[in-house]
């Protein structure tokens, strides 16, 4: 009876989903991103938390509208076949590109600290196939195994611990010690790191209790902002400002301090388990983009799942050189995501002229 | 409907099925000859012609199922002091065949029946004589445990069905059997309580079964390959167990039983990965000791894939990882170990596995003679030869032993067989790979499902209550709810508020 | 079988055939030199000496090898010893940085550290320190029933409460005070002396270069102040024969403290600062000569003013020292920056630091003293 109704996500996977599929690559740099604000930068998580919450309206506002539709539903709905499919198409070109940067960032991390002196064909070739496999199982498996990635790598925040032993929290003082321009800059840098609940908008139609919707995704928001804030603090507590600002990677060095008596150096176990965390946010992506190829194609094949492997995996591992690819993850993926977040304002615009305020389109 | 006629009609249709064309049409009178021609070349059959009372009586049974001596006592006996009475009254329980019937009266006979024609009087009757040499009920070798019901299954069905009914006095406990195989012609049983356990369930189960098209089956573990939702996993999605009280408390659950004749397993489904781990003694032992146990099932899973594997990945990879005090021994029992990590514990597994075949393999006593050579001589020389260090060896041992405690023995060869692919990935690309190993072993356990339930319910639970049997065997006040993973019809297991 | 299945399985078994050969020539870990200890030694401003010491694995005795070449950064120090091995060289088993006290007073160790620190394979808990005289004596040196000098130096450096005098600086907490901009780096400074090492005085530096050293008695209230919990022994002594007090009697005091804790706050005025610190100590007495009876409340409390006000002088007397220099090694800025809006530099900080008047306040406890009276 599961697989008869498999497309449908109660609130704990809505949750996990939410929560996964936001954390990723980036909370490994967050401290970094956010370090124009200097000792503040915990407060950036709360500043995008408050962002993240408002355009979550809009997005379910769109969404409650088309209750069975996903977003390319709605784009060929509301736009029409043609222009809808148009930007489909880019919107699938969007989720490739954010397997990709979660896919890539990671793997260059392994190349930095992990596997060092090593390719990397063979880690990104096993990441980009297990990502498959996952996907393949469609998204109630995605959600269960971000739910899964939620208990494997939670524990982890116990080592926080170890850093907040180090430092004393007093190096938050003075409070709201920052202007303006770098809280802005820092909110920008960072907001990579609070993209994927826009994945929302693609999995709204398979979520089972759709009017407590809302509130299930801001619960998923908010502990994320939790969670990072949380490692921001112990970012603070435990380094100079400096450090945060000049260390790529703060919290390979979080790992790196922590010494147990049978073990030493964790980071490697730890950057190891944080391949659930990647995982559970490209499958999340890979996924709505299968969505979408399915959605232009009108069924349903394995090459559409097929395809966006291949030319997120190719992307990393294919000709492009590492400042395009830098361009293409850092700047081009965020921007696109500023698009896709403030889309359904517009969308919800356009369906009040042409339907009507509030009626549902089933 | 007794499930015993219910197999004399399936057994019926299937002779009928097999002899069509060369059975008499209906009506017309059955001879002696007739049976003699149908089981030509079937030389266990005996065929006597006795004169009982001055009365011809063909007599015709299988000596391979029938025992002579409780022939004589409960048939010619009572014959012979019959002084020429009607035989239906001096046999209570023989049955007169109906006119025509060959095919049915073949069947019996082939079930271990014995036919007597009476010729004068033109009367046929069928007595069940079957009696054969069957194994006694003995304690389970598998899944043994201190306390608690020590009876496990035999090869008899109907044996194993008593069994179960002693412990289930209950109008509920429903058993449909089933003929499958087209030449073994096996009884199946599909065992359920009918106010308890989840009717699509139930359903699903039965036309699985009915679905099943194989020439024979020799074991219940084959036949549940057939019916398992995803065939080509390592790991089994149906429980299998051998003693009745695990049967008797998965029925409780709402749990669908499927047994087969000759073969003293039960399976039970649908199943969760996480019930893999869990033994009947956990009810039997206090809940403390018995959480502490559960615990140690589980961990010992992660440590037996993970152990070895991280030797090769920190020796191989990660050396930082290593302590100074650790360091130090490590380095020197490797000094002398001409080959890589990977080849080391790979020789040094396969060793272990090779170890355990032949130990199955091997009588008794001449098996622990193996283990003791295997493990004392061959770790030890082979340390000492410096095919291996000695901490791998400890490793090993450690990780053999774990990977035997799941009490499912399906569950611990597949764990074992698990294992290589993490080692090899660890060869491979070090800590990364295990993990990326690990991912790929937990979305596929996520992916499977049993009977459609999710496998690794209660991992990610259905209910919260479902972690009071989880991974913690809570008290057994709080366990009011039956799994949710059963979809039970009645979900409380007991009256609430009683206390 | 799904066709992922497949594919995740040929890809697999196509890996491990890769796998394999690419398996040979990975070195495992008996193929690794593993650096334990590394020494700096100066030359001259750019060029300095790197002796590395790597342990070598064997039953029974083990043995120690130690390479040395000129080199002018650690990267290349490390490029040019590569060959001079017979086995692959690593830091990835790296666990003490050793300077000498020139190369820290003339070009500096930064430059040093931060490459290490770059290093991903170089752990986070390296400890460092500076040596008086020259590295190369410490790491070629024989010590009599001593562990081989990789594990000697590592558990020497390693923080226990006896040694807790220095700050135990691991790379981390180096760079950390490095660039902190709230007070002076403090290491520990090694003297070779009589076939063994001691750990004999705390080294104080300004950034990354070595201005000065200060005793252990110091070195345990700047730890106090800084905030270390645990604390090591102290003895204090009153009186004496050249003591002109109206308590002439002479008494030795050992005390263990159990539990410290300090508050160090300031006022927020950059004008006139003021910094509180107040100092609360538990402890107890493991040794005493003296004429008290300790079992009487009267004369502990007698002991406890006397202590109070022991503790309470030589800490105003160092700080106050401290800030003539114009030196902060028990991190007081910290207190001040907490207060500091704006952009926050060393050089304010130290303005601030120098004017600052002190205010300190100590609480003691004695929570035993022995099984005897």
């Amino acid at each position: 009876m599961d697989r008869g109704k498999i497309h449908s996500l109660n609130p704990i996977h809505v949750i996990g989903l939410i929560i996964n599929s936001m954390v990723g690559v980036n909370l490994l740099s967050l401290s970094h991103f956010a370090s124009k604000m200097g000792y503040n930068l915990w407060m950036a998580p709360i500043l995008l938390g408050i962002i993240v919450t408002l355009t979550v309206f809009p997005m379910i506002a769109l969404c409650s509208r088309y209750p069975g539709d996903t977003l390319f539903g709605i784009h060929e709905k509301l736009l029409g076949k043609w222009l809808g499919s148009c930007l489909n198409v880019l919107v699938i070109v969007y989720a490739i590109l954010n397997t990709s940067t979660a896919n890539e960032g990671y793997v260059r991390l392994l190349q930095t600290s992990m596997l060092n002196n090593q390719t990397i064909t063979m880690p990104l070739l096993g990441l980009t196939l297990v990502m498959m496999y996952i996907t393949n199982g469609g998204i109630k498996l995605v959600a269960r195994f971000c739910l899964l990635a939620l208990f494997f790598t939670g524990w982890m925040l116990v080592l926080l611990h170890y850093g907040f032993q180090k430092g004393g929290l007093s190096h938050i003082f003075p409070l709201f010690n920052t202007d303006l321009a770098s809280v802005l800059d820092a909110l920008n840098q960072s907001s990579g790191s609070m993209l994927g609940y826009e994945i929302l908008l693609i999995y709204y139609p398979f979520i089972i209790e759709k009017n407590r919707a809302r509130r299930h995704v801001l619960i998923g928001v908010w502990t994320v902002v939790f969670f990072y804030v949380l490692v921001l603090l112990t970012s603070v507590a435990y380094f100079s400002e400096w450090q945060v600002a000049n260390l790529v990677y703060p919290i390979l060095n979080l790992f790196k301090a922590v010494e147990l008596s049978f073990l030493e150096r964790v980071e490697n176990l730890g950057i190891g388990l944080w391949v659930f965390l990647i995982l559970s946010t490209s499958t999340a992506y890979l996924w709505m983009a299968r969505t979408g190829m399915e959605q232009l194609a009108g069924k349903r094949r394995l090459w559409h799942l097929l395809l966006p492997s291949a030319i997120s995996y190719f992307m990393i591992r294919g000709p492009l050189s590492v400042e395009a690819q830098r361009y293409l993850y850092d700047q081009l993926t965020v921007y696109f995501a500023y698009g896709l977040i403030l889309w359904p304002i517009f969308l919800l615009m356009l369906h009040a002229l042409r339907r009507g305020r509030g009626e549902k389109v089933s | 409907m007794e499930p015993t006629d219910w197999w004399r009609a399936q057994v019926f249709k299937v002779a009928q099925a097999k002899s069509r064309g060369a059975s008499p049409s209906r009506g017309e009178r059955i001879t002696p000859e007739m049976i003699k021609q149908q089981m030509h070349n079937v030389d266990d059959l005996s065929s006597l012609a006795l004169t009982i009372n001055d009365e011809e009586v063909h007599v015709f049974f299988l000596d391979t199922m029938v025992e002579l001596t409780q022939l004589y006592e409960n048939v010619f006996l009572p014959l012979q002091r019959s002084d020429g009475r009607n035989p239906l009254t001096v046999l209570p329980y023989a049955q007169p065949c109906r006119e025509g019937n060959l095919d049915l009266l073949l069947a019996n006979l082939l079930r271990g029946h014995t036919i007597l024609f009476f010729l004068e009087r033109e009367l046929i009757l069928h007595v069940n004589t079957f009696q054969v040499e069957h194994r006694a009920i003995t304690k389970s070798e598998s899944e043994a445990t201190v306390l608690g019901p020590q009876d496990s299954f035999v090869e008899m069905l109907e044996i194993n069905l008593s069994l179960l009914r002693r412990r289930l006095t209950t109008p509920n406990l429903k058993i449909v059997a089933y003929t499958i195989g087209t030449e073994t012609q096996n009884r199946v049983a599909v065992l359920y309580l009918e106010n308890i356990a989840n009717e699509i369930n139930v359903e699903r189960v039965k036309t699985r079964i009915q679905n099943v098209e194989y020439q024979g089956f020799v074991g219940l573990p084959v036949l549940k390959q057939m019916l398992e939702d995803k065939p080509y996993s390592p790991f089994p999605q149906f429980g299998l167990t051998s003693r009745p009280d695990n049967v008797a408390a998965a029925l409780l659950d709402g749990r669908i039983i499927i047994m087969l004749n000759g073969s003293p397993e039960a399976a039970i489904c649908p199943a969760s990965f996480l019930e893999m781990f869990s033994s009947p003694e956990d009810f039997y032992n206090r809940w403390s000791t018995a959480s502490l146990l559960r615990m140690i099932r589980f961990f010992g899973l992660f440590v037996t894939i993970l152990l070895t594997s991280s030797y090769v990945s920190v020796l191989t990879f990660h050396p930082e990882m290593l302590p100074p005090a650790l360091l130090t021994i490590l380095s020197e029992s490797r000094s002398q170990v001409p080959f890589p990590p990977v080849i080391e514990v790979i020789f040094i597994e396969l060793v272990i596995e090779i170890l355990r075949e032949a130990g199955i393999r091997m009588p008794t006593k001449i098996g622990q003679t193996i283990g003791i050579v295997g493990g004392i001589v061959i770790g030890t020389a082979s340390v000492q030869a410096g095919l291996a260090s000695n901490i791998l060896i400890v490793l090993v041992s450690v990780s053999a032993l774990l990977s035997f405690v799941p009490p499912n023995f399906l569950m611990s060869n597949a764990i074992r067989l698990v294992r290589f692919g993490f080692i090899l990935m660890a060869g491979m690309m070090g800590m990364y790979g295990q993990m990326l190993m690990l991912a790929f072993l937990f979305a596929h356990l996520l992916n499977l499902t049993s009977l459609g339930t999710p496998y690794m319910a209660p991992g990610v639970p259905r209910q919260w209550t479902d972690l009071f049997n989880g991974l913690v065997r809570a008290p057994m006040k709080f366990i009011v709810y039956r799994n949710r993973m059963s979809r039970a019809k009645r979900k409380q297991a007991r009256p609430v508020g009683e206390e | 079988m799904r066709w992922s299945s497949w594919l995740f399985l040929i890809a697999l078994l196509s890996c491990t055939l890769a796998g394999c050969a690419a398996e040979y020539e990975r070195p495992a870990l008996e193929d690794m030199a593993m650096i334990g200890v590394m020494g700096f030694d100066y030359v001259d401003d750019t060029q300095m000496k790197v002796l590395v010491s790597i342990p070598v694995p064997a039953k029974g005795k083990e043995t120690t090898q130690i390479y040395a070449t000129q080199a002018s950064m650690t990267s290349e120090a490390m490029l040019a010893l590569a060959p001079k091995v017979e086995r692959t060289i690593t830091l990835s088993q790296l666990r003490v940085i050793l300077f000498s006290e020139e190369l820290a007073r003339k070009s500096g160790i930064g430059k040093v550290v931060l490459d290490l620190y770059r290093n991903p394979i170089v752990g986070e808990n390296v400890f460092i320190a500076i040596v008086k005289g020259k590295v190369e004596d410490v790491i070629r040196g024989k010590y009599k029933n001593k562990p081989e000098i990789n594990t000697y130096l590592n558990d020497l450096l390693r923080p226990r409460v006896e040694t807790a005098f220095s700050s135990f600086s691991t790379i981390h907490d180096f760079v950390f005070m490095m660039t902190s901009n709230i007070g002076d780096p403090n290491l520990p400074y090694l003297v070779k002396q009589d076939g063994s090492i001691e750990i004999a005085q705390v080294a104080l530096l300004r950034k990354d270069k070595m201005i000065g050293l200060y005793s252990q008695r110091e070195g345990k209230l700047v730890q106090c102040l800084l905030g270390r919990k645990r604390l090591p022994r102290v003895k204090f002594g009153f009186g004496g024969p050249d003591a002109a007090e109206e308590n002439a009697d002479m008494e030795e005091i050992i005390f263990d403290f159990v539990w410290s804790k300090s508050k160090v706050r300031s006022n927020g005025n950059t004008k006139k600062p003021v910094i509180h610190i107040d100092l609360e100590l538990r402890g107890v007495v493991v040794g005493y000569d003296g004429k008290k009876n300790l079992d009487k409340r009267p004369q502990i409390t007698k002991l406890v003013k006397q202590m109070e006000k022991r503790i309470q002088s030589e800490t105003k007397t160092m700080l106050k020292n401290y800030q003539k220099w114009g030196v902060d090694p028990a991190g007081l800025e910290e207190s001040l920056r907490q207060k500091y809006h704006g952009k926050w530099t060393r050089e304010k900080g130290l303005a601030l630091y120098k004017k600052a008047d002190l205010n300190i306040k100590v609480k003691l406890d004695i929570l035993g003293y022995g099984t005897i009276k």
